[in-house]
Order: structure tokens, then sequence, then C-alpha cells
């Protein structure tokens, strides 16, 4: 597996476009329920809804999907910057 | 700001029914068919139940007119997830039809269960002449939303206007629920229990007041006057 | 493109089902989408004509889509928190396991929530939730922690098989799915920084998804138990649901593992000490949600308040009694001697134990959800009783359709059973072992004293 055994892994830009989307598109996830979040904030404070708790659900909540977003990028760009073509810039 | 209540005065009542004819025609409570009261889906935001304790020959019966208790710390209210069903300042449990998404929580969370659910679109099948009859002032719900007892809100909306054309403050026989004013025999009051000097407020202090499952802490605004021992 | 052969890969039973297709697999997946099309129709049936199609009615208002998205929010704790639970305790069986469960929390999950949205008199307002959510509502916690816990699971799910993904786009002759793979497997050359981000991910995801999965089931029991509903407002709700979803998650998880291992032919990597070591932890569970159970039940007789032994007598020998009862034998009758014993805690026994336990655990949900509606506190003004109309029937069985047809369509993309991993503990299990054996066997000492 550490070989790769067949054909080319040369990366055409079209993978990592895709690749490029996948991240932005989950990302556009993680910060729409961030969004999301802020908004039931905002509508509890508008409305005097009990403000308190939805700012402490908020900061369980939060923290959570931002993690799991740093978690994605460091995979991302970590699995980049460790490939064989980026140790040794001469493949590239 | 007012805080409406009504009082029941169970010794006067008997039970005819009266104010739940008054609030199905007032408040366009659809009639369900047959086959669907049987399925017991039908609706009535007024509703006479029947309390029986004991037993032969050591028995006893009460008939107590049961609208939305319009608790002051209302369980429904909490668990909505979209605001549809909240405590307005004047301690009215409003309902918001067009914002309701059909969960149907406070139905469940109702220790009352005062809170009914349109689970087919009953107003759309009753015959059209029938329809004509509806009352303007209050919108129909369609199918999916849950609904109950506003204490005749829109009658409220309506006395406010009316005192305000005439400049004049709102008084206390502006507004008055349908099921209080069609009572034959006067046992409902309603009024303002913030004004500790209305009618209500005086009542609601009588040693024969109580409220339904007052140990549950939800402080409803609908007051029970106990029947007195008459009889034996 | 000079395609390498699969075939001579080490481990290259576990490539078969995603590279070749035999007609046993169209036919499954017309079976289970002839299923899934009848949930399909029969909640297209609903939307147009209103919930008045289900069994439900007054005062019964929640039945079978709340019963079922409890139950499959609790199988999904099969998956990813028994994955986690074991690859932070470093057991070093679950090698062929973690994917298999890991899956099921996916797909279960998003089946269960769907149930939330299928349950909705008008779904069409779904927006409102974004536009006028408020957090005081326990469903709004049930949404954001099944976010979260679907989120979390999903990256958790994919991480690990990164690497997977490589060998597959390395075998894949070319097309779209050749494409898929080389987007997915990140660029893996299996280099040491790679290894060492990627093993940085997973234990750090594998810490995060146990809290999150403990978590999402207490506040699915919050819906109930934030009510003042007797028999429903009770503080170990929380735990009690968290007990009894792990209980399901595991006999889920058994039974996808036997069925895997006799279609795929997996009997090497699935091994009979596999189910042994698992039926163990269920058996575990099996007291743990009796003793639960025990306290739940007991606490509301002794107390003897009305409302709550209205409940309680029309579960215990009352209209609600056989379901009651089948809950009790499924859970506990069945799978408890099965597993208490080595000669029955065999692939067949625990396989038998596990699937009694599904439909016990269901009977559970409903046994917790429904005579409390019907037994409201004032009973007298409104009292009622459930039967299932053919439009929920046939919701329900699209929904374990789906879930079948969705794992049945990931097993053709993906292997099933993580290849990386069990290389791994085929070249590094011994040397782990007797490393860790070092460490804490007495008179061994820090000298490798070990006989080889």
């Amino acid at each position: 597996m550490d070989a790769p055994a067949n054909g080319p892994l040369t990366p055409r830009p079209w993978v990592f476009r895709t690749q490029l989307a996948l991240l932005v598109t989950f990302s556009l996830f993680a910060g729409s329920v961030v969004l999301w979040i802020s908004r039931l904030i905002y509508i509890s404070w508008q409305l005097e809804d009990v403000f308190s708790a939805s700012i402490g659900i908020a900061l369980v909540a939060v923290p959570v999907f931002v993690f799991l977003l740093i978690m994605f990028n460091y995979v991302f760009w970590g699995l980049r910057r460790g490939r064989r073509a980026a140790v040794q810039p001469s493949v590239d | 700001m007012p805080r409406w209540g009504m009082v029941i005065d169970l010794d006067k009542c008997t039970a005819c029914q009266a104010c739940v004819v008054a609030c199905q025609v007032e408040n366009n409570v659809p009639f369900v068919e047959e086959t669907e009261y049987r399925r017991s889906r039908s609706l009535s935001w007024m509703k006479i139940v029947s309390e029986t304790e004991g037993r032969y020959p050591d028995v006893k019966t009460r008939y107590i007119p049961r609208p939305c208790m319009h608790c002051d710390n209302p369980p429904c209210t909490r668990v909505c997830p979209v605001h549809a069903t909240y405590l307005n300042p004047e301690g009215l449990v409003a309902q918001i039809y067009p914002r309701c998404i059909g969960c149907r929580f406070c139905i469940a969370a109702c220790p009352y269960t005062v809170k009914y659910f349109n689970w087919y679109d009953y107003h759309d099948r009753i015959p059209a002449e029938l329809r004509r009859g509806d009352n303007p002032d209050v919108s129909t719900r369609p199918k999916g939303v849950v609904e109950k007892c506003t204490f005749c809100h829109h009658r409220l909306m309506k006395a406010k206007d009316r005192a305000a054309l005439e400049n004049r403050p709102l008084r206390a026989d502006d507004y008055v629920p349908a099921c209080v004013e069609s009572c034959p025999s006067r046992a409902m009051y309603f009024g303002d229990l913030a004004d500790g000097e209305s009618q209500v407020s005086r009542l609601a202090r009588s040693p024969r007041a109580f409220r339904l499952l007052e140990a549950l802490g939800t402080k409803p605004k609908v007051v029970y006057l106990a029947e007195r021992q008459l009889y034996g | 493109m000079a395609e390498h052969d699969w075939r001579k890969e080490e481990d290259a039973i576990l490539l078969e089902p995603v590279f070749s297709t035999g007609w046993r697999f169209y036919l499954t997946l017309a079976g289970l989408g002839a299923l899934v099309l009848w949930g399909v129709v029969s909640y297209v049936v609903q939307y147009e004509r209103g919930l008045g199609v289900t069994g439900m009615a007054f005062p019964v208002s929640w039945s079978f889509y709340i019963v079922n998205f409890v139950f499959f929010i609790g199988i999904s704790h099969a998956g990813t928190l028994i994955s986690a639970i074991l690859r932070l305790s470093q057991a070093e069986w679950r090698r062929p396991i973690t994917r298999i469960a890991e899956v099921i929390t996916v797909l279960v999950l998003g089946i269960g929530g769907m149930n939330i949205l299928i349950d909705l008199g008008r779904p069409d307002r779904i927006q409102n939730l974004f536009l006028y959510g408020r957090y005081q509502s326990p469903l709004l916690w049930d949404a954001t922690s099944v976010t979260a816990y679907l989120t979390a699971s999903s990256v958790y799910l994919y991480i690990p098989m990164i690497p997977d993904i490589a060998v597959l786009r390395d075998h894949s002759p070319g097309g779209w799915r050749r494409f898929l793979y080389e987007v997915l497997a990140l660029g893996w050359e299996g280099t040491q920084l790679q290894h060492r981000i990627l093993n940085r991910a997973i234990a750090i995801m594998a810490v995060l998804v146990v809290p999150i999965a403990v978590s999402v089931h207490t506040v699915v029991s919050f819906v109930f138990s934030m009510t003042l509903q007797p028999m429903w407002h009770s503080t170990i709700f929380g735990p009690y649901f968290v007990v009894g979803a792990i209980f399901s998650g595991i006999a889920a998880l058994i039974v996808v593992m036997a069925v895997l291992r006799k279609v795929f032919h997996l009997e090497d990597y699935l091994q009979p000490i596999h189910f042994n070591f698992l039926g163990l932890l269920m058996l575990v569970m099996v007291l743990l949600w009796c003793y639960f159970t025990f306290a739940e039940y007991l606490t509301t007789y002794y107390g003897n308040e009305p409302n709550e032994m209205r409940v309680f007598m029309t579960k215990f020998s009352g209209k609600y009694a056989p379901f009651f009862w089948a809950m009790v034998v499924f859970n506990f009758g069945i799978p408890f001697p099965l597993l208490a014993f080595n000669r029955t805690r065999t692939i067949a026994g625990t396989v038998i134990a596990s699937l009694s336990i599904i439909v016990g655990m269901w009977l559970e949900r409903f046994i917790i959800i429904i005579p409390t509606l019907a037994n409201p506190r004032l009973t007298q003004y409104a009292q009622g009783s459930y039967v299932p109309s053919i439009v929920e029937i046939g919701i329900m069985a699209g929904c374990v359709a789906l879930f079948m047809l969705l794992y049945v369509l990931f097993s053709k993309l993906f292997p099933i059973v993580s290849i990386t991993e069990v290389r791994e503990g085929r070249e590094k299990t011994v040397e782990i072992v007797k490393e860790r054996l070092q460490r804490y066997r007495p008179g061994l000492g820090k000298l490798p004293q070990v006989p080889a």
C-alpha cells in the first residue's frame, strides 16, 4: 500500500478542486449550524425567553462544531502536507 | 397590565353544556364526522367532564366545565420549539396557528389535556352551507396544527378597538368570553385577576376556591368554587 | 491503465464485494427498494391527507414515529460509541468490527432524525425551526445533539477509512469510482507524516464522540422527562435511555456482523471470539438494563402516587401488559440464559439473543411512550388507546428497509472490514500485547524477558 502499485497518482487539478469543494461544503455546513445557534440566542434575547439557557447550550454546542471543523481541516491539509511529493518538492 | 382569569362556581353549574356549544360556534371549532368521533378525535375547547368518586351507595359525581387553564406557569409553552404557543403579557396562553409545525409536544406536555390537534383538515370537511355560519372574527385552523381555548382572544382585541374608538379605557364588562356570556345559571365569571377588587379576584380568594392539579405548580388562572355540602 | 489485480492482494476477500457484483446484489437491491417505495408512498399519502391517516388520536398524540425515533437513535449507539470505547481501551479484537459498527451509527442516526420530520403535522413549515426556534424546547436540544453526533460520527467513520480508500483507488480500473476514491483518499500515500496525522486525528475523534454519543440519548430521554407526565417525569431517564441505547446497539451490531459474515464469507475475520466478547458486553448491558428498569418501576410502585400507579398498572396488568411482559421476556428472559453460559454464547446463541433484544428494546420504547399518553393525570377527562394504521407500518418498514439498502450500497462502495486496521493488527498485535504485558506483569520488569 505504501508504494502505489499501478497507475500514476499525479494529482489532476480537478481532483483537488473537488476535494476543496468537499472542504468548503463541510465548512459551510458547520458555519451554518453555528449561525443558526447564534440566531436562536438572538431570538431568545429579543423575546426575553430564557436567554441564559440558550447561552449555556450554545457554549457547549458551538465549540463541538468548531472543533469538528478544525479536525477536518487538520486531516485535510495534514495529509496533503504529508504526501511524498510535498516532502520532496522535486517530484511535484 | 391585566391578568385575565375565570371563576367557575360548581354549585351554580347545571352541566347544561351551553358553554360547550357557545364555544364551538364562537371559535369555529370544527365538528368531526362520526367515524372520527369514534376514534376520539373530536375537538372541544370547552368540555364538561364528570368526575366520579367512590362506589355505590357512597358515590359522588361532580361536573366540571374545563376550558384551557391559561396557567401562569404553563408546561406547554416551555416545550414549544418554534414559539407557536406562548404566555402573552396579559396572561393568556396564546396559539399562533400559522407558525405551528405540528410536533404535538405541547399536547404531550399539558397535564390538563386541553390541547387538540387537527388530524385532518376538519374545517374543510364541514358542509359548505354550515360553513356560512362561521364567525368571521376567528381564523379557521388548517390540518396539522394544534389548537385550544384562547379565552376568546378575538373578543379582547375587538373590545380594545372599540374602547380606543370611543376614547375611553377598557371597562370590566367590555371583554367576556363566549362561554361566560352564554351561561344561563351565571356560574362563570370572567375578569382581571390583577385587579384585587374585581369580582373574579374576590371570588378567587374564597375558601371554596380550588384549582385543578394545584400541586403541580402550574398556577392555573381558571379557579373553581367547590360545591357546598347542602345535601345529607 | 495497467490495472493491478486486486485478487492478488492480501485480504482480497474484503475487496471482493466492492469489485465484483453478482445477481444476488441486484435481487437484494430490488427487494429492499420495493419496501422503501412502500414507505415513500405511505408518506406521500400522509403528507397529502394529514396525520389523520395514522392511528393516533386524542390523547395518544405521539406513537410509532416517536417510538421509532427513540429506537433508531438508540441503535445508533452501536457503532461509534462501541468502536470508540474499544479503540480507547486498545482492545485488539476490535479491528474487524469497528467499521461495521460505525456505518450502522451514521445510517441509523439519519433515519432516526427523519422519523421526527415524518411525525410533524406541518413538515412544510420546518423553516420555522430556523426562523423562530427556541432553545428552551428539548426538541431543539435533540436537533442540536443529533446533528453534532451525525457530523462527528461521519467524520469518525471517514478518517480511519482514508487508507482503505487509497487501496481502492490503487485498484480501481477508472471511471467515476476511481475519481471518487481519488478525491476521498485525500492524496494518501502512507508516508510516516500522514500516518502520524491520521492516528492523532483518530485518537482525538474517539475521545470526542463518547461524550457526544452519551449526550444524544440523554437529551432524547429529556423530551419525555422534562414534561410533568406520570412515569415520564423521572430523573433516571437520561442514564436509563443511554443504557438501553447501548444495549440495543450491541444487539444490532451482532446481527449485522452475522449477516455480513455469511454473505461476504468473512468467517476468517469475524470469528466466534468476536461474538463471544460482544456477547459478554451485552450480558453486562442486560443486567444493567434490568437494574435500571427495576429501580424505575419499584420507586413508582412503592411511592404509590395515584397518577403514576394508573400508568404503572396498565403496563403491569392492564391493557398494555402483553407488551410489558413481552418486553421483559425479550430483554431478559431469552437473552440472559443464552448469554450467561459459555456453551450457548456461540454465534447462533448471541444472534438469537440479539434479535430478541432488538424486538424487546423496540417494545420498551413503546411501553415507555404510549401508556403515559393514554393515561394522563386527569384520566376521567381523556383516555385513549392506540392501534397503528397501515400507513405507519408502511413507513416503519420503509425505514428499516432504507437502513438495509444504504448498508448494502455502502458495502458495495467501501470495504466493510477495515483492511488497514486488520493488516496493522496482523503486523503489530503480538508486539503491542507483548509490550503491554511487560509493562504490568510482576517479575518481568522492563527487561524483554518474555519467551518468544
